[in-house]
């Protein structure tokens, strides 16, 4: 089933809902062929905007091309997108099978050839041996995997999914990752994840868009927003355990500048022009080491900070240890090993400076420790 | 025995009281003759005090008394089955576009206090248009009515019942390509099944058991089985037993409304 897939351009939307804004101003471009990531923390628009890629609602202003025609007013079956949604929508009156054959039974294809495909897709996602089984009767990977079936089924050339995992049970999430990931490749249709969760932007890591508030903040892969974060937002957001902030002032110390912390005061050689007196340092807990022994070899730019352990939860295989000091939230250190301490325990932990993160107090990405340390 | 629990049974009894004494005095009477029901004390237990008579039940089957029932099952479920198609897309409208013109707490507030309208205060004046109209004591005039006072709590009902469809699922339908009309026969009725079911039983119902516009509106063409029981006299003496007789056989259709639909009754009364 190759078929012709479109890229879509999404030029200036903008959507009203209940008197506020709820897209703002939307620019956005998703390339053809493409597992793209919606990444943003609930109610951000994505849903909306998820919404008015399918065609199930208008935008209030701006234009949706699929290459470069304009499909503002059509529908969604005009538009050959499907949908898949967070509660799976699957129709509780209908057999699985009759649920993935539902748009097919709309194209009024013959009997035959709807049980052919239907029977095909299922093969695929391996229900086979569900499909006269009722949604109720299903387990929520099941359920998911009809609801894909049932969007893929008529040769959509987009489907989109909103909050596709979020009632999965873990394990589950990990194997339908995987078969998006297999789909993606093997039909070769245009995915949008609308999502919450940035385990998601870790795994499709290569197209992202982070969106907050109704508007698209930023666009790029993995790399780029873990690194260069437009803002504090992106910088929480992207990451196995969230960043760090401690508040920095700058301070002159006998004729070097001095970043004046609640943890210790940090000489940098110098400091751009650009940074203002009162700014945010970030820093990521997978970036902070615990213990003196392994400190890193280029030693001048490391860092060393001693607070008192608060809690060390242990997940999986790694331990996150709460650190006190002094803040009003405790610094978060990702220890790669289980590491047990009990809570009133003082340790010593180094980062190195070149990992930090700078932003004004705004919230607003300035650069990397690394940009200045050289 | 807890005291609460003891206190319970005692008020359950009481009540009791009211509503079984009755129902057990209206049978009873039912199949007793004529001569039965009024002696003093009263004959309370078959068989023993009196010997069970079909009387009542004879004179029913061999009079108009008969057709009354049918008139009621005409009037009552044709007038539920005009009422259904505009409470469902109004109940429809009510719970999936709340920014349609006019929908707000105030206008569904309004159609509710249609239904709180007591019947006297309106029945008079209902009476002079049918009359008017040339209408009066005809099915046009008595469904039209019913199905009028029906919609209001039709529309309460449905539009609890349309809340609880995820609005998803008819996403789903549009992403398939179907329409209004066809998501709503194909998804939402279907999906909404037995409790439209039990929505159309209640309305049903409700219209089954009504006297006062029966016997107004009606009373010498069209005869409910309602309208009919003033009639039943022999000169100054009322057929105690034909009353009864009618009110057992009224009965069933109601009884069996609720043991088929007793779930879903209990989640429209208990406010689910």
């Amino acid at each position: 089933m190759k078929q012709f897939l479109p890229t879509i351009k999404l030029v200036d939307i903008c959507k009203k809902s209940n008197g506020s804004l709820i897209l703002k101003n939307i620019n956005l471009e998703i390339p053809n062929k493409a597992l793209y990531v919606v990444l943003g923390p609930p109610r951000s628009g994505k849903s909306a905007l998820g919404r008015i890629i399918a065609g199930l609602d208008t935008p209030d202003t701006g234009r949706i091309l699929f290459d470069d025609q304009d499909v503002t007013n059509l529908g969604p079956v005009e538009r050959n997108v499907s949908m898949v949604f967070q509660d799976f929508a699957l129709y509780p009156h209908l057999t699985a099978f009759d649920n993935i054959a539902s748009p097919l039974r709309k194209l009024k294809l013959l009997k035959e050839e709807i049980r052919k495909r239907v029977l095909e897709v299922a093969e695929y996602l391996k229900i086979s041996h569900r499909l006269t089984h009722y949604p109720s009767e299903l387990s929520g990977g099941e359920k998911q995997r009809v609801a894909i079936a049932r969007a893929l089924v008529k040769g959509a050339q987009i489907i989109i999914l909103d909050e596709p995992f979020i009632r999965l049970d873990l394990k589950i999430r990990e194997d339908m990752r995987a078969e998006l990931y297999r789909l993606q490749k093997d039909v070769g249709v245009n995915i949008i994840l609308l999502s919450s969760d940035p385990i998601d932007a870790m795994v499709f890591s290569e197209n992202i868009a982070f969106m907050q508030n109704g508007e698209i903040v930023q666009v790029g892969n993995l790399t780029e927003l873990y690194d260069d974060p437009k803002n504090i937002s992106v910088a929480r957001y992207i990451g196995v355990i969230e960043m760090n902030f401690i508040p920095a002032k700058i301070t002159q110390e006998n004729n070097r500048k001095v970043l004046d912390t609640e943890i210790g005061k940090m000489a940098l050689p110098t400091i751009p022009q650009l940074l203002e007196d009162e700014i945010l340092i970030g820093i990521r807990p997978e970036h902070i080491h615990i213990g003196e022994e392994d400190v890193p070899s280029h030693a001048g730019n490391i860092f060393t900070f001693e607070g008192r352990v608060k809690i060390a939860e242990v997940i999986g295989s790694e331990t996150i240890v709460h650190l006190d000091v002094g803040l009003a939230e405790p610094i978060r250190v990702l220890v790669p090993t289980i590491y047990k301490k009990n809570p009133g325990e003082v340790l010593k932990a180094t980062f190195n400076m070149r990992d930090l993160y700078f932003f004004d107090v705004s919230g607003r990405f300035i650069c990397r420790g690394g940009d200045i340390l050289g | 025995m807890k005291l609460s629990r003891l206190l319970g049974l005692i008020g359950l009894a009481i009540f009791g009281l009211f509503i079984i004494g009755p129902l057990y005095i209206t049978i009873i009477t039912a199949i007793k003759n004529i001569n039965d029901v009024f002696t003093i004390p009263p004959k309370l237990i078959p068989y023993t005090d009196f010997e069970p008579s079909s009387e009542a039940f004879d004179f029913i089957f061999n009079t108009r008394g008969k057709y009354t029932f049918i008139t009621s099952l005409i009037v009552a479920s044709t007038a539920t089955a005009i009422a259904l198609i505009p409470s469902l897309l109004a109940a429809y409208g009510f719970s999936r576009c709340p920014k349609a013109a006019m929908n707000d707490e105030r206008s569904f507030f309004t159609l509710l206090t249609l239904r709180m309208v007591p019947p006297f205060a309106v029945v008079l004046p209902i009476f002079l248009y049918w009359n008017q109209l040339g209408l009066f004591d005809t099915y046009p005039a008595l469904i039209w009515t019913y199905t009028v006072f029906s919609v209001p709590l039709a529309v309460w009902l449905l539009k609890g019942f349309v809340d609880e469809v995820p609005p998803s699922i008819e996403d789903a339908a549009k992403v398939d390509g179907y329409g209004f009309l066809d998501r709503l026969r194909k998804f939402v009725i279907p999906i909404l099944g037995p409790a439209l079911a039990a929505t159309i039983a209640l309305v049903w119902l409700f219209l089954w058991n009504e006297f006062l516009f029966a016997l107004k509106l009606g009373g010498s063409r069209v005869v409910t089985y309602t309208a009919y029981l003033p009639q039943l006299r022999v000169g100054q003496r009322i057929q105690w037993n034909v009353l009864g007789a009618i009110g057992v056989l009224g009965a069933i259709p109601p009884l069996i409304i609720l043991i088929l639909f007793r779930k879903y009754l209990i989640r429209v009364y208990l406010g689910r």
